[in-house]
């Protein structure tokens, strides 16, 4: 009986000729074969991840870095709470004229604090 | 061992293409602030050293023993050590501001920041002398120098600041000057498409009027700091006169800009 059982799967092979002989060898995972599957499902989550966050935090820099002064946006940007979208470029002129308008509200930031200070000199020994 | 392989590859490939290391931002105000924040420190410093100095010298003065006057030695030699390096960090912070001021020519901030740099110079060389004392008397003397050399230092620095102020106000100039050929070629763009506004013609002109105006008080100012018959005080507070209409303008300059823009959306 024992000899039969071990002699099983040599037979369905012979009876399935449509799997080549590769397949036939493979046959079910053995307990190490499917431990490593699991290993290699798991790195390729953790390094899915990863990239992810990489590429996050590139979109986030990407956005922070952008100048101000590029016309990168397409013209047609649409939105859905602005009938009459604004084109991008005179978006970023609006935000400079602003810029310099509040720079010139609060002007000598600098220059305000640099007074000549005051020092006594009375030594009179 | 393939698939590892393909997987480590596109892994590799990816984190190459996509990752780039953060990187600090340099902002020119940053170097200014520096400046300022060692001016500040030093000031600090000088205040806890000038309580120092008026306690030992009162000591002194009261007691008139041994210890007090080798304490008040000391402690005039730190404090006056002090006040000469409050000076040199008040005259690096001119310095690093007029570097960083974009409104002006090196042609134009040369020969104030020449004239701080001596003061630096000046003070350093009484830093040297204030070291070589002996005897409690002489400080008197080094006293005396450092207060007047601080009178035409204090003068020079108003000045140097003012030219910073002036050079403020013109980089503001600059940036609308190049706005306005910006709403030029906007506004070509805009009539071409058949949109025709009066303002197109009006707003304009009147930030050119505003701009050309400012130029003119801004080189009113550089004439009027450069001028050898008025006082740094007089100086200045004419510059600021002259400076504050400059500012008047370029701010109506830009209700002119935001009007227009208006206009074109």
């Amino acid at each position: 009986m024992e000899n039969q059982n071990l002699e099983q799967p040599s037979q369905i092979i012979v009876q399935n000729p449509s799997l080549n002989a590769n397949q036939g060898k493979k046959g079910l995972p053995s307990v190490g074969k499917r431990s490593k599957r699991i290993f290699l499902i798991l790195i390729a989550l953790i390094i899915g991840v990863i990239l992810i966050i990489i590429l996050i935090s590139n979109i986030q820099n990407g956005s922070k870095n952008k100048p101000a002064d590029t016309n990168t946006t397409p013209n047609n940007q649409t939105s859905t709470q602005s009938p009459k979208p604004i084109p991008a470029d005179l978006q970023n002129l609006n935000t400079q004229i602003e810029q310099a308008e509040k720079n010139l509200l609060d002007p000598y930031q600098d220059e305000s604090k640099l007074n000549p200070p005051l020092v006594d000199l009375k030594v009179e020994f | 061992m393939l698939k590892i392989a393909v997987i480590l590859f596109l892994t590799v490939s990816l984190l190459t293409a996509n990752y780039s290391p953060p990187v600090a931002p340099v902002f020119a105000q940053t170097t200014n602030k520096q400046a300022l924040d060692d001016y500040f420190f030093q000031l600090e410093i000088y205040q806890d050293s000038h309580s120092d100095f008026v306690i030992a010298r009162d000591s002194y003065k009261q007691f008139g023993t041994l210890a007090s006057k080798t304490e008040a030695f000391n402690k005039t030699k730190e404090y006056l050590t002090q006040v000469t390096t409050l000076l040199i960090s008040y005259d690096n912070a001119i310095i690093t501001i007029l570097a960083n001021n974009n409104g002006l020519t090196n042609e134009q901030k040369d020969p104030y920041v020449l004239k701080v740099k001596d003061h630096k110079t000046n003070f350093g060389n009484i830093q040297i002398r204030i070291n070589q004392i002996k005897r409690l008397e002489d400080f008197n003397q080094i006293a005396g120098d450092i207060e007047t050399e601080k009178q035409i230092h204090d003068e020079n620095g108003k000045v140097a600041v003012e030219l910073s102020k002036i050079g403020y106000i013109n980089s503001n100039i600059l940036s609308l000057n190049q706005y306005i050929g910006l709403i030029d070629v906007k506004i070509s763009a805009a009539k071409r498409s058949g949109k025709n506004v009066s303002y197109f013609e009006i707003g304009p002109q009147e930030i050119r009027k505003r701009l050309t105006s400012s130029n003119e008080l801004v080189a009113k100012s550089l004439e009027i700091i450069a001028s050898t018959d008025r006082t740094a005080s007089g100086k200045v507070a004419l510059a600021d006169q002259n400076l504050s209409e400059a500012q008047k303008q370029l701010l109506e300059a830009t209700s002119f800009f935001k009007e227009i823009i208006r206009n074109l959306i």
